[in-house]
């Protein structure tokens, strides 16, 4: 690797790692079948799982799930418990622990967006700098694709209206994007980066300032200096500030290029 | 059974609560009956005043907070508890229901009414299966309780689309209360569903007439009977359903089911009214947007494409496959 592409994977880096942090927790309530749902085969079981459900803090949530994983190893809540382990780790910043726990509770649920939907994006915003990283990034993309094609399939509950689904779906879309977006930037597609961080911004009801960031990123690797300097102009009026700074940073950047030497 | 378990059961009273429970539809042939379970529940008046005027007032937050209150200055105390819990699931609170019942139930709690209100939360949970054991446990708590073969039945029938199931469960309900208008017309509904139309429509009638002499707002049986009698008698099943919006106007279902008697006796303008009243009120329904594009297709309105339209989203995205 030459310097500047490892400065390059640092600065792609940094920027992939400032990316919105997206509960999907909840969205699990639209997609409901009831009678297909996973039963405790005890009270004791259930009251194990109801403990897991209510913790606060990440690091009860892993403690519970690992016991209710130990106590209960047969379960058919187990790949829900897992999904809170997931979710716990990835707030610990535990990256390995979070795949690990995600790849578990897809096990017994490998068609479930919210799951797929949690893994995607931080795969392919980890990736970086990892020796497993071409791994991570297919798995990321393959992984958003799924979570798009089963968003298409998805059947609501009758509580959910079609206006409330649709505002979710173009959500979870978007995050799907996103992640396809972070998976070709990396592999220096730049063109299909530009076109997924473009429906990802598109298609979230309130995008931030992260998503333009990086479309201007994708835009100034295909050189398309007015596009880009567009788009770190809104990132930085979006902010946050450390994404304002890197914003800054590359319009900066971008107009020393056009100063005439 | 321990002392307070047995005050309880004396203090049993015909205090009762419209629970709703999400229902969600099988694959029905009709509308499936969006039926609250009603939960009856352990009376505290002569224990705790404090919470009687709070349930009799439905101040489920306010009775949350003082049975919180009480349950810390009397740990040991399962009907505190089991008051948590009942608040709780009246808030559509179900772990929080869940987890207070449960720890009435450590304490010894061991009623018909605690087994069938923990039975409910878990319901809510959509944990069936703890469901029917609180409901088993209820039933042999009580022989003569009549609910949890009633809650039984309509989890067959709602969650399952087992309506031979279903109809079994509400035909011990109505052994041990015959005069359960609710599950007659349950019992009816199976009936109707299994292709026994005569049997369906002499559990409806009777309903009916059980509600006629209470004067009970709940127009289930008179929709079921105008369904079965707009071939027959038109003019008898518009004034069924008619009742029925009467008795119910909020519920789509009886709107939807006038409309198609207005189509059958050619009134086209009604059909269309009440079709519109059914879609706005419940517009995740496919066959009420199916109903109301045909009509407008019929009246030549132009909103017939639209309505097409909204037919084909919601039956793609509601519609079991």
């Amino acid at each position: 690797m030459t310097r500047t592409d490892a400065l390059w994977l640092l600065w792609i880096g940094l920027i992939l790692l400032l990316g919105p942090a997206a509960s999907l927790e909840g969205q699990s309530d639209a997609v409901l079948d009831p009678g297909k749902a996973a039963q405790a085969k005890s009270q004791e079981e259930f009251d194990k799982y109801l403990e897991i459900v209510v913790a606060a803090d990440p690091h009860q949530v892993i403690g519970k799930v690992d016991a209710f994983v130990s106590e209960f190893p047969q379960s058919e809540l187990l790949s829900a418990a897992y999904q809170y382990k997931m979710h716990a780790c990835e707030k610990l910043n535990d990256f390995d622990g979070m795949l690990a726990t995600g790849r578990k509770a897809l096990l017994g649920n490998p068609d479930n967006v919210n799951i797929l939907l949690a893994l995607a994006p931080a795969m392919a915003s980890r990736a970086a700098g990892r020796a497993d990283r071409d791994q991570l990034l297919s798995q990321a993309e393959a992984d958003a694709y799924l979570a798009l094609e089963k968003l298409e399939a998805t059947r609501l509950s009758r509580k959910v209206s079609v206006e409330e689904w649709t505002a979710q779906k173009h959500q979870m879309q978007s995050e799907a994007h996103g992640a396809l977006g972070l998976v070709a930037l990396q592999k220096k597609e730049n063109e299909i980066a530009v076109r997924e961080f473009s429906a990802a911004i598109r298609l979230d009801p309130r995008p931030q300032g992260i998503q333009y960031l990086r479309l201007g990123m994708a835009f100034n690797a295909l050189a398309a200096s007015d596009d880009a300097a567009k788009n770190f102009r809104r990132a930085a009026e979006l902010g946050p500030e450390p994404v304002q700074n890197l914003a800054l940073k590359e319009l900066k950047s971008l107009s020393d290029k056009n100063v005439p030497r | 059974m321990n002392r307070m378990a047995s005050r309880l059961l004396s203090y049993r009273a015909a205090i009762v609560l419209s629970l709703a429970i999400a229902w969600v539809p099988g694959c029905l042939a009709q509308s499936a009956p969006q039926n609250s379970m009603e939960l009856p529940v352990i009376s505290p008046a002569h224990s705790y005043p404090q919470i009687d005027a709070l349930v009799k007032g439905k101040k489920w937050k306010e009775v949350a907070a003082v049975a919180a209150d009480l349950h810390r200055t009397d740990a040991d105390n399962p009907t505190v508890l089991y008051w948590l819990g009942t608040a709780h699931l009246q808030l559509r609170e179900p772990v929080e229901a869940v987890q207070a019942f449960r720890s009435a139930e450590k304490l010894n709690l061991d009623t018909a009414l605690f087994h069938e209100g923990l039975g409910l939360a878990y319901y809510d949970l959509n944990q069936f299966r703890l469901f029917e054991e609180q409901m088993t446990r209820a039933a042999t708590s009580d022989p003569r309780d009549s609910k949890p073969n009633y809650y039984m039945g309509l989890y067959r029938w709602s969650i399952r689309s087992d309506a031979a199931g279903a109809l079994d469960f509400f035909e011990k309900a109505i052994q041990l209360a015959p005069n359960d208008w609710k599950s007659i017309y349950q019992s009816g509904n199976c009936l109707e569903q299994l292709g026994k139309v005569d049997e369906a429509r002499g559990r409806y009638e009777k309903s009916i007439a059980l509600l006629d002499q209470a004067s009970s707002p709940y127009g289930w049986p008179y929709q079921g009977l105008a369904r079965l009698t707009a071939d027959a008698d038109p003019q008898r099943a518009l004034q069924l359903a008619k009742k029925a919006v009467e008795l119910e106007p909020n519920e789509p279902s009886n709107h939807l089911q006038l409309a198609l008697i207005y189509e059958r006796i050619e009134k086209l303008p009604d059909a269309i009214q009440e079709a519109e009243i059914a879609a706005d009120k419940n517009p995740n329904d496919s066959k009420t947007h199916y109903a109301l594009y045909r009509f407008y297709r019929e009246a030549g309105d132009p909103r017939a494409k639209t309505t097409l339209e909204k037919f084909e989203q919601t039956k793609r995205l509601y519609d079991p496959d």
